[in-house]
């Protein structure tokens, strides 16, 4: 039996394969695999469908979704047109993934592809994404007050955090190839005076007796260190409300030498700002990414950063946090997390709600504390405000010069109120110049947009 | 005494049905996609009156100059769709030209090549209408016709040929080395391969024609020492220039039917030794070189970030399509798919047609495959013909579609008949004209002419 198997495998080693055996039975091999990839790509392809992304199925079917003012008519519906205003933040190029549109991807995706039925599983119309923006027609309004400026312009009802407009300018442009961040969230400014409002916030909140303050302003303060505080011009005997609607750097000044440190970082942080570097504070609104407010401070009795309270040095804040802490100042200490997104609907299952925003709201300050700035602001609009061409719809404002190089250049920067709107803003005029537009104009046309209460 | 079939009825048949075939597939072809096509003529209109608009604002020479040659491709673009259908149509009727011909010269000699001539016209009828879909142009009519020809006349030529001599022999080895050489010399750089020669404003690759010689070489080398030697050189040397070229695909064809050619020319304990040296070797070679790790690295990776865009496009066409496929008129989605004519041909025709006309190219090419195969040959070198092709043809047609769908790494050959491709379509042509001949040697004489 040894003997028989050795000889066949000497036999199998030292024969040539005869030719017939070997090209009939391997090409029938090779053959099979050939018909075998039928099954196998087959296959391939099904457990590849499982991993298919929402961009590419959104891609394959042409349906991006149709995106909609808060009146329900269409801003968006898949073509490129109004990309100046809407380019930066409800959509954009490929390559702009911090807008509406990118970010609720799996919301507006119009169902899932498998492989056996491929597109034919594809809803024929578009999910609607309602947003709570304001029409095409008063944003256009308000873009066009901008003319050739850059900046920004955002709004939003801070008792509902509906937002009306982050109109970010130059806006998007599909022809120059480029991808345009939005302002609004993807900034920060120095914030020029505009600062002001939240150091006055700092000092109420520390018990200061605003009612008692007064400064006499001579043109010049010189702080502990030697250094010098100056103002354009002497301001001579102010109270509080005088000091904030003159923008007053003395009197600001004087007023951070007195404030305590600790509690002055402590309410910065409660109010959303990065204090010293640090990052704990998030930053999102309604799925975007957001810039946080920051600034650093060791001390209020040094020039660097008793300038980075009165609004340059260090401080850089963000639109939207400016407009929220803005906005829970009027709402007693209170305001909601600002969203542009309202409601997603499947058009093809009946108008079935797949997704609906709530109102959500965060104490940024005390309720006393907000009252008592609300009496001074309003007081300050009023006396310096109203008689200079502000509309009297702005309830409380605070504008701001922001020197953004050692040449001149200057950002024109406003915060304010629209009670009757429930609306707070932060507006910016990027390198204004003598004679250009001041956000002044843009606010008193934003307040003539708004929903209004008695609406 | 080795015996030749001979044509039945039924050859004859399966060739009129074919032609029949085609003709329906001209009809099917030409009524789906004419509104499609004005819809891409109407948007390359508005796109060129987009960029005149841009062409009056601009001041920049530069710009100009690059919105100009952009309208001109569009223009261009216009023209070709325009004239699509009739280069189509006629493009069909040489293939049904050819195919009648065929019957009527299989019936009256009664050559018993009827159905691969059938598989071969079926292939060439499915590119031709696949390439349809998305350019085509005088040269898609052209070289069908003239790789027809070129493959009939192979085909006249090589069946009066039995044996040849050494001069002719070697002076092949020389062709593939010269054909080689100028790649290695002339070559120009696509892709990330240097695949093409210029000659002239056509380009053509010479790696295409070196495996026909190759499949030639080997064939010849039939219990002829030297030439064995000669031909195992010659085919290692090859593929390791094509690797260089960055050639990855033709290098792993020309390897595999090397590997079978050194079982079945030498001794079975040889040849075994000399398969895993070769496999060693050239594994760890091919390894080493960058693209091909790159190449390995996408494998199995498609639908996430760290894969091949081009196969993620491929595969998310055929997800898309669904079983049945996408359908002539949605098929404008693979506009912008890389190399959807040419290296994801038979993917791009799942993805299109769907399932079932997978299905019909697969069968055409292992009828491809088996038929010539099945008859006993009438000399050695037949064999060697008919089985290097066949192992040709497996090994490109699963390199294509396994690759182009992420089953195997991606190596950029095209699908045999199908794709486009002017060398591709030429030099398989000529093989399968070889591949004829050997099945139909010239045994007898008509009138003191070799027939």
């Amino acid at each position: 039996m040894k003997m028989k198997f050795k000889r066949r495998l000497k036999k199998l080693f030292s024969k040539k394969v005869s030719i017939n055996l070997s090209k009939n039975a391997l090409i029938r091999l090779l053959s099979f695999i050939l018909v075998l990839s039928v099954p196998v790509a087959v296959i391939r392809v099904f457990l590849a469908s499982k991993h298919l992304s929402n961009s590419s199925v959104q891609e394959m079917a042409g349906i991006y979704g149709t995106v909609t003012d808060r009146f329900g008519q269409t801003l968006y519906d898949g073509d490129n047109k109004n990309e100046k205003i809407f380019g930066s933040v409800i959509y954009g190029g490929k390559m702009m993934e911090n807008v509406i549109t990118a970010k609720y991807k799996d919301l507006l995706t119009p169902g899932k592809v498998g492989y056996l039925l491929g597109h034919r599983t594809l809803e024929e119309k578009p999910r609607v994404l309602k947003t709570t923006l304001l029409s095409e027609e008063s944003q256009k309004q308000l873009v066009n007050l901008f003319g050739n400026k850059s900046g920004c312009c955002f709004s939003y009802n801070y008792k509902t955090g509906e937002v009306y407009t982050a109109i970010s300018l130059p806006g998007y442009s599909s022809s120059s190839d480029s991808s345009y961040i939005n302002r609004c969230f993807s900034s920060v400014y120095i914030p020029g005076s505009t600062m002001k409002f939240v150091t006055s916030v700092l000092a109420i909140e520390q018990n200061m007796d605003m009612t008692k303050l007064s400064y006499t302003c001579t043109g010049s303060l010189t702080l502990p260190d030697g250094t010098k505080i100056n103002c354009p011009g002497a301001h001579g005997k102010q109270k509080f409300v005088d000091g904030l609607g003159n923008s007053c750097n003395c009197f600001f000044a004087s007023i951070i030498m007195k404030l305590d440190l600790d509690k002055a970082i402590e309410s910065m942080k409660k109010m959303g700002f990065s204090v010293n570097e640090d990052k704990a504070q998030a930053g999102k609104i309604d799925r975007l990414s957001k810039e946080t407010s920051r600034l650093n401070i060791t001390n209020t009795a040094s020039f660097k950063n008793v300038w980075s309270l009165i609004g340059q040095g260090s401080s850089q804040v963000n639109a939207v946090d400016m407009a929220v802490i803005a906005g829970a100042v009027a709402n007693d200490g209170k305001a909601a997390t600002p969203y542009i997104v309202s409601s997603v609907t499947n058009v093809n299952k009946k108008d079935k709600i797949i997704y609906e925003a709530k109102t959500q709201s965060k104490e940024y300050m005390s309720e006393n504390g907000a009252e008592k700035m609300q009496l001074f602001w309003g007081n300050a609009v009023k006396q310096n405000y109203h008689p200079n061409g502000y509309s009297t719809l702005i309830d409380y404002a605070k504008t701001g010069t922001a020197e953004t190089n050692s040449k001149g250049s200057v950002n024109k920067t406003l915060v304010g109120v629209i009670e009757e709107a429930d609306t707070a803003f932060y507006i910016v005029v990027e390198d204004w110049h003598s004679g250009e537009v001041l956000p002044a104009a843009v606010a008193n046309t934003l307040a003539s947009l708004l929903p209004k209460n008695s609406d | 005494m080795l015996k030749k079939t001979t044509t039945h009825n039924l050859g004859f048949i399966l060739l009129f049905v074919t032609a029949i075939l085609l003709v329906l597939m001209v009809l099917f072809s030409v009524s789906t996609l004419t509104p499609v096509t004005e819809n891409r003529i109407k948007d390359c209109e508005q796109r060129i009156t987009a960029l005149e608009k841009q062409l009056e604002k601009t001041k920049d020479e530069t710009k100009a100059q690059e919105i100009n040659k952009n309208i001109t491709a569009y223009k261009e673009k216009i023209d070709m769709l325009k004239n699509k259908n009739l280069y189509y149509v006629a493009a069909m009727l040489v293939l049904i030209v050819f195919l009648i011909l065929s019957m009527a010269y299989t019936q009256i000699f009664k050559a018993p090549i009827c159905a691969p001539i059938g598989a071969i016209a079926l292939l060439m009828g499915i590119g031709v209408s696949y390439q349809y879909i998305f350019t085509f142009d005088i040269t898609n009519v052209i070289f069908p016709a003239v790789s027809l020809f070129v493959g009939s006349i192979a085909y006249f030529v090589w069946r009066r040929i039995n044996s040849v001599g050494n001069i002719f022999y070697y002076g092949l080895i020389l062709a593939v080395f010269a054909l080689l050489g100028a790649n290695l010399i002339f070559g120009q750089v696509g892709n990330g391969a240097r695949l093409w020669i210029n000659i002239g404003g056509f380009s053509f690759q010479p790696g295409e024609f070196v495996k026909i010689l190759l499949v030639l070489i080997g064939a010849l080398a039939y219990k002829k020492k030297d030439r064995i030697i000669a031909y195992l050189i010659t085919a290692v040397l090859s593929c390791g220039v094509l690797l260089l070229l960055k050639d990855l695909g033709t290098a792993a064809i020309i390897f595999f039917t090397f590997l079978f050619m050194t079982f079945s020319l030498m001794d079975f304990k040889f040849s075994l030794t000399c398969i895993l040296v070769a496999v060693v070797g050239v594994v760890s070679a091919a390894m080493a070189l960058p693209y091909v790790q790159e190449r390995f690295s996408y494998l199995f990776n498609a639908m996430t970030p760290e894969g091949s865009a081009h196969q993620t496009q491929v595969l998310e066409s055929i997800i898309f399509g669904g079983v049945s496929g996408l359908g002539l008129e949605n098929s404008t989605y693979m506009l912008n798919v890389f190399s959807i004519t040419s290296d994801a041909a038979i993917a791009g025709i799942m993805a299109i047609y769907g399932v079932a006309m997978l299905c019909i190219v697969m069968f055409a090419y292992t009828a491809l495959v088996i038929l010539p195969n099945r008859n006993c040959a009438v000399y050695p070198s037949s064999h060697y013909i008919t089985v290097q092709a066949s192992i040709l043809i497996i090994a490109q047609v699963l390199l294509n579609f396994l690759g182009s769908i992420d089953v195997f790494p991606f190596t950029g050959v095209v699908a045999p008949l199908i794709s486009d491709g002017g060398s591709a379509m030429l030099s398989f042509s000529l093989l399968m004209g070889l591949v004829l001949a050997a099945i139909n040697p010239s045994l007898k004489k008509f009138r003191g002419i070799a027939i």
